[in-house]
């Protein structure tokens, strides 16, 4: 696939002297059509700084952007029919209806009376929202209101959609909602930029991903990939009647044969191990002999989170 | 750009903002609330037909020629029981120039008892004296009576009763009749009117004084008599009256113009909300394919209609209140559509700094009475001379620029004061009405400007 967007050391640098803060510090990407390129990081990485460089909205002290071949900052009238943005803040007039909110972006975007009703049927029928569309925005709950946010950005069907935390606060059903409309977007022939600090949405959701903390790209590949590249196995998590000495408890862990992995995150003991079912027994044995006991404990897959974790030392949500 | 996108903005902004709780209610209530208030506090004093103004004379006027007074003095004219000449033989020698100031200082108001001069005259043998004293305030305005005013006066008699009285000279007493040299038509062209065209006494006292010469001219050449005999009357007991008012009609013009301004107030309060910091619904627009010309010209066409309704609710108040106007309503009207741009620009000021609605309120709640103190809506403010001498004016005496004359505002209060109580003629308030214009589209311009860039071109 070819790339649609190229950035090239891109940086945004706030503030002055000790209070300077490097939001943005020297990233470079590629960005391929038809693909979910997710963001991930911690709030305050820089995802979002970056996507508003991205999208023309704010100047970059350094780099350079290409989007389909042309400099946003320079030929922002051309790509702006390219683009939909979807972002994290609700953006809409919640004094209008949800159709009025569409009909009037329909006309900023000046598209032709019947394209605008016919896109405007399809998009509030693809998110549930037809028994809505007469009611005024600010009636509507959270998750339907995070709905119309969503599709206001794909009303002039864009060739790429950059999406800005599409999902904090919702309910499962919206969030799942929300999930569906994105996934099915590069079968549409769109790319779409997503950002996020959810690990669960950026690794569904994403072809490749981007961990971002402090400014800077960690790393990127796809998350298959990035899980795999930390090792393999399964984590069980333990959380502990103490949380003293618990770091010494772990190198202890990790001496013992089949274990790949012990580490502290957010004071639970994390242990990644293949087979890690059949080591249970050993493994909660030598706990009890060291002086704790397990309040809790859980068996999961390896995440992008502990992929940041192994990346940084703390979790995304710190 | 296109029309499909200005109405869309012009649409959504309607919308909203007739939706909002508070707009009906501000629209209606605020104009009848604000101007009732001033009703219920001020419609009972009256005020304004006792003001007496200061008139400088430089009487300049050489009388008479010789042959006209001989002809005057003969005494076989005279002696004639046809003619009925007002005129003593006291003003023919001295000129009429003397007997026109005499009528200036002894003119009353009609409309009170025991009313008191119009005028209170003082003369001056220099004009630069004269002058100082009409700048510095001390004089409301000046008077220089031409070297040919009464061969001026005379000639302007001549050419209504010529024809009869030479025929009488000829016929009856075999006199020649002299001729006249070729002198103005009009006795306002050999009267010259000085003043400070920025001053509000200046431009009454000017009305008031063309009313007088008006009267003068059309009494002076009234003939009137049985079988050929002419009177030439000027009733030195000629009163003239100005409108009377009330200390509230007085301030409605002043109260109209302040309203205007002050209703941009609500519509900022409604359009910085879209500039909130956490609020990134404006960012749809600034991606859209649409310039801010179309958010512009979109938010303007969903203000006029209002600014119209709200004027035409002031002017509606103030009549239903009693305010009885002397000019033409509709031309005030029209003079206070001149500082719509003005309001424009209040509101494109304030949203390009401001992003928050009590702020926004706060700064025009206080920004408004203040912007309309320093007009003189209120009342007349002090004079404070930032270019002396700069507009050219009929009298031969530029006008300075003043210090308020900034503010479109001033003239636009002028303009309204003059026509809607004082009838004033189109032409001697087209300068505040090109001045209310001109500035206010100039100030829009600049508000434009900063708007445009601040919340369009602006990326961090």
């Amino acid at each position: 696939m070819a790339n649609i967007i190229e950035v090239r050391n891109l940086k945004k640098y706030f503030g002055k002297g000790d209070k300077l803060v490097k939001a943005v510090d020297g990233i470079s990407l590629e960005i391929r059509e038809n693909e979910i390129f997710g963001f991930l990081g911690p709030n305050g990485a820089g995802k979002t700084t970056s996507l508003r460089m991205i999208i023309g909205l704010l100047r970059p002290d350094v780099g350079k952007i290409t989007i389909m071949g042309q400099d946003p900052h320079k030929n922002g009238k051309e790509l702006k029919r390219a683009l939909g943005i979807i972002p994290q803040s609700l953006t809409f007039y919640d004094d209008l209806t949800v159709e009025e909110n569409l009909w009037f972006l329909a006309k900023i975007y000046d598209i032709p009376k019947n394209e605008a009703r016919e896109r405007i049927d399809f998009l509030i029928a693809r998110v549930g929202l037809t028994e809505k569309r007469k009611h005024l925005v600010r009636t509507l709950s959270g998750g339907l209101q995070r709905r119309l946010n969503l599709i206001l950005g794909l009303i002039h069907d864009p060739t790429i959609i950059l999406c800005d935390e599409p999902t904090p606060g919702l309910d499962p059903q919206s969030r799942v909602a929300v999930w569906e409309v994105l996934k099915d977007l590069p079968n549409q022939g769109k790319t779409v930029i997503l950002t996020t600090h959810f690990m669960e949405e950026a690794d569904r959701l994403s072809d490749r991903v981007a961990i971002i903390d402090q400014g800077k790209i960690l790393v990127l590949d796809t998350p298959k990939k990035l899980k795999a590249s930390i090792g393999e196995g399964d984590l069980v998590e333990f959380s502990l009647n103490r949380r003293d000495n618990l770091d010494d408890l772990a190198k202890a862990l990790k001496t013992f044969n089949g274990i790949e992995d012990a580490y502290v995150s957010s004071g639970l003991i994390i242990i990644r191990a293949l087979d890690v079912v059949s080591r249970l027994t050993r493994i909660l044995n030598f706990i009890e002999t060291q002086g704790w006991e397990v309040e809790n404990m859980s068996i999961r897959s390896t995440s992008l989170e502990d992929v940041f974790i192994n990346l940084t030392g703390r979790a995304l949500r710190n | 750009m296109s029309l499909k996108q200005i109405l869309g903005v012009a649409q959504r902004m309607g919308l909203q903002l007739f939706r909002s709780k508070w707009t009906i209610p501000y629209l209606i209530l605020y104009p009848l609330f604000f101007i009732g208030l001033y009703w219920i506090g001020f419609s009972t004093s009256p005020v304004g037909e006792s003001q007496t103004f200061l008139v400088g004379v430089i009487n300049q006027d050489l009388g008479l020629s010789d042959e006209i007074k001989s002809l005057f003095h003969n005494e076989t004219i005279m002696g004639n029981s046809s003619f009925t000449l007002y005129h003593s033989s006291d003003v023919l020698d001295k000129g009429f120039g003397i007997e026109f100031i005499d009528i200036l200082a002894n003119l009353t108001y009609s409309n009170i008892t025991n009313a008191p001069h119009i005028f209170e005259v003082t003369q001056f043998e220099e004009e630069s004296d004269a002058t100082d004293k009409l700048f510095k305030r001390d004089l409301d305005i000046l008077i220089v009576l031409s070297p040919n005013f009464s061969n001026t006066t005379l000639s302007i008699l001549n050419r209504y009763w010529h024809n009869t009285f030479r025929f009488y000279l000829h016929e009856m007493i075999q006199l020649d009749f002299p001729t006249f040299p070729d002198l103005p038509t009009n006795i306002n062209d050999s009267i010259r009117i000085i003043g400070d065209e920025s001053y509000f006494n200046f431009k009454m006292a000017k009305s008031v004084l063309s009313i007088v010469i008006h009267e003068y001219q059309d009494l002076t050449t009234t003939f009137k008599g049985p079988g050929g005999s002419i009177s030439i009357r000027m009733n030195k007991d000629y009163e003239v009256s100005i409108p009377k008012y009330s200390l509230f009609e007085l301030s409605i013009p002043g109260l109209i113009a302040f309203g205007i301004i002050v209703q941009p107030s609500l519509i900022s309060m409604f359009f910085c909300m879209e500039f909130r910091s956490n609020n990134t619904t404006f960012d749809r627009i600034r991606l859209a394919p649409s310039s801010g010309g179309v958010y512009i010209i979109g938010s303007i066409l969903v203000q006029i209609p209002i600014m119209i309704g709200q004027t035409i609710i002031l002017f509606l108040t103030s009549l239903m209140l009693g305010f009885n106007p002397q000019g033409d309503i509709l031309i005030g009207f029209l003079i206070a559509l001149t500082i719509f741009p003005f309001c424009l620009f209040l509101v494109y000021i304030s949203t390009a700094f401001l992003s928050n609605e009590d702020v926004v309120g706060n700064v025009l709640g206080f920004g408004a009475p203040f912007i309309a103190f320093m007009s003189g809506a209120f009342i007349e403010i002090p004079k404070v001379i930032l270019i002396p001498g700069i507009f050219p004016t009929s009298s031969g005496y530029p006008r300075d620029f003043l210090l308020w004359d900034f503010l479109p505002l001033t003239h636009t209060a002028n303009a309204l004061r003059q026509v809607l109580l004082y009838d004033f003629d189109f032409h001697l308030v087209l300068f505040d009405i090109f001045m209310s214009l001109f500035l206010s589209i100039i100030f829009l311009i600049f508000s434009l400007i900063i708007f445009s860039y601040l919340r369009f071109k602006r990326r961090g």
